[in-house]
């Protein structure tokens, strides 16, 4: 394999929270170009820290994007390729208004105003909420506040699209709705979840991980339908 | 939940409505100014100042309650700090009357300076109320970075306006929780229960503001904000700015 086909290498990667809590412990994994990777684990498995790696939030040694390492230095351009969209709307959206939160991340990139406008449009109608531009966030749907979310990310026009627990709160029709987006937008995706659903409807791969490590990555036909398996790592 | 408490009317459709955030907010505050300057006894000029309100009001197509009660909320504030001023002893002015009980009586300056806190805390009032009532937040947000009003005093208005609704569910959900456990205000003993929940509330602030500063770091945040571009005024808003503003001076130099 070239290195040009590989999106995300991650080797060796640990972490401990200042508390001293271990959250990450000799992670090893590759994401292939246009690979759709499922994350599972239980509550406090380690998801969401890894994640927070990937865009640089939280810089460890041993994460390279696109043959970029992510440090310091390479920041700007690591957010640029790696698009973040964090599991509680409510975090993410914090403007007045819905063309405000999505120019946010545009206007950091310095892009010009008309620009700006034009992609605010285009992120919004990718996830189906054309016209909502003037709208505040507080007063929409969860669902809807979770598709703001990403149409955040989209406007950046990231290649890799990394999303933390993208269903979590959602009724079952925002959850079909949210994967129907997910499968229709393609590229590099990274998804942490619960929902073993998801997994299966959506991803190639699934890397099972368990207490800061990784003990399954494979095809989510064989890990997902081992139910001892899934027993023993509290997943179902 | 549903919060509209803070510009309830903002998107409502009307010549005021669609008027320059902008030129509104410098213009209420310069009435503001003005109201304030014009001297007490310069009855004219106040009953000028209504009628311009008044007429801006039947404009906006507000509801005359809404507006009414928003107002009301002032009168306390102003009626805790005047109550007292007319029966103050007046050395100064002559002829006061005298009320006939226990040595109380109204002095003509006291009143006049009762009069001057009223009529300019309730016209204040109304005017910002109009403006605040006639523009959407994010609107009056822009209004002021084109006014350049510095971009973190903006921010931070914005977040306050973003998250107070946030709070307030929070706040909710959490006196929902303890009440459906049988909570009652009646025993001191509860009374711990209350400065636990406000604890609590700033912890999770705390935590979220964090968060949110993560998510803002991930979309590319570096700390510096761009500039609001001016962006141009429209004539016919200029035009009828200027024509309030003649109709407003004249009212204050009449007053002279
Ligand atoms: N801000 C933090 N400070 C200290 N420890 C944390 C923090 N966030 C997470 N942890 C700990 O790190 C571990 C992994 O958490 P997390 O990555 O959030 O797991 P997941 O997303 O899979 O539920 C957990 O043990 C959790 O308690
Ligand atoms: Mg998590």
């Amino acid at each position: 394999m070239t290195a040009d086909a590989v999106a995300i290498q991650v080797t060796g990667l640990s972490y401990s929270y200042p508390d001293g809590s271990k959250a990450l412990q000799e992670v090893s994994f590759q994401v292939k170009r246009g690979e759709r990777v499922g994350f599972v684990g239980a509550n406090g498995a380690g998801k969401s820290t890894l994640l927070l790696h990937l865009n640089g939030i939280l810089q460890g040694k041993g994460v390279t994007i696109v043959g970029m390492a992510v440090t310091k230095a390479n920041l700007k351009s690591v957010r640029q390729k790696v698009g973040l969209v964090f599991q509680n709307p409510d975090d993410q959206l914090f403007c007045p208004t819905v063309f405000e939160d999505i120019a946010f991340g545009l206007r950091n990139l310095r892009i010009p105003e008309d620009e700006v406008g034009r992609r605010v449009r285009e992120s919004l109608r990718t996830v189906g909420l054309e016209g909502f531009e003037k709208r505040s966030a507080f007063h929409l749907s969860v669902g809807q506040k979770k598709r703001i979310a990403l149409a955040t990310v989209l406007a950046m026009q990231c290649d890799i699209l990394v999303l933390d627990e993208p269903t979590s709160n959602l009724d079952p029709r925002g959850r079909r709705e949210i994967a129907a987006l997910l499968e229709q937008l393609g590229g590099t995706q990274v998804i942490a979840t619960h929902d073993l659903a998801l997994v299966r409807k959506l991803c190639s791969r699934v890397i099972v991980l368990r207490e800061g490590g990784i003990v399954a990555d494979g095809e989510p036909r064989t890990i997902l339908n081992d139910e001892a398996f899934l027993r023993a790592h509290d997943l179902s | 939940m549903n919060h509209a408490f803070l510009d309830a009317h903002a998107t409502l459709d009307s010549p005021l409505h669609r008027l320059d955030a902008r030129l509104k907010t410098v213009f209420a505050l310069c009435f503001v100014v003005v109201v304030v300057s014009t001297p007490a006894q310069a009855y004219c000029a106040f009953a000028g100042y209504t009628v311009l309100l008044l007429s801006a009001l039947v404009l906006s197509r507000l509801p005359v309650g809404f507006v009414l009660k928003r107002l009301a909320l002032v009168l306390p504030f102003v009626g805790a700090a005047a109550i007292f001023i007319p029966f103050l002893p007046s050395e100064t002015v002559g002829g006061g009357y005298s009320l006939g009980w226990g040595g109380l009586a109204v002095s003509r300056s006291g009143m006049l300076v009762f009069w001057n806190i009223l009529v300019k805390a309730l016209l204040g009032a109304f005017s910002v109320l109009l403006l605040t009532s006639t523009t959407p937040f994010p609107q009056l947000l822009l209004g002021m970075a084109r006014l350049r009003v510095p971009r973190v005093l903006i921010m931070i208005t914005s977040f306050a306006y973003r998250y107070i609704f946030v709070l307030v569910d929070e706040a909710q959900r959490m006196a929902r929780a303890r009440d459906s456990r049988c909570y009652s205000h009646r025993w001191l003993w509860q009374a711990p229960v209350i400065g636990q929940m406000i604890a609590m509330l700033f912890l999770r602030s705390y935590e979220r503001a964090e968060r949110v500063y993560l998510a803002m770091l991930a979309r590319g945040f570096d700390g510096s904000l761009p500039a609001e571009k001016p962006g141009t005024l429209a004539a016919r808003d200029c035009v009828c700015a200027c024509g309030v503003s003649v109709v407003v001076v004249a009212l204050r130099l009449c007053a002279l």
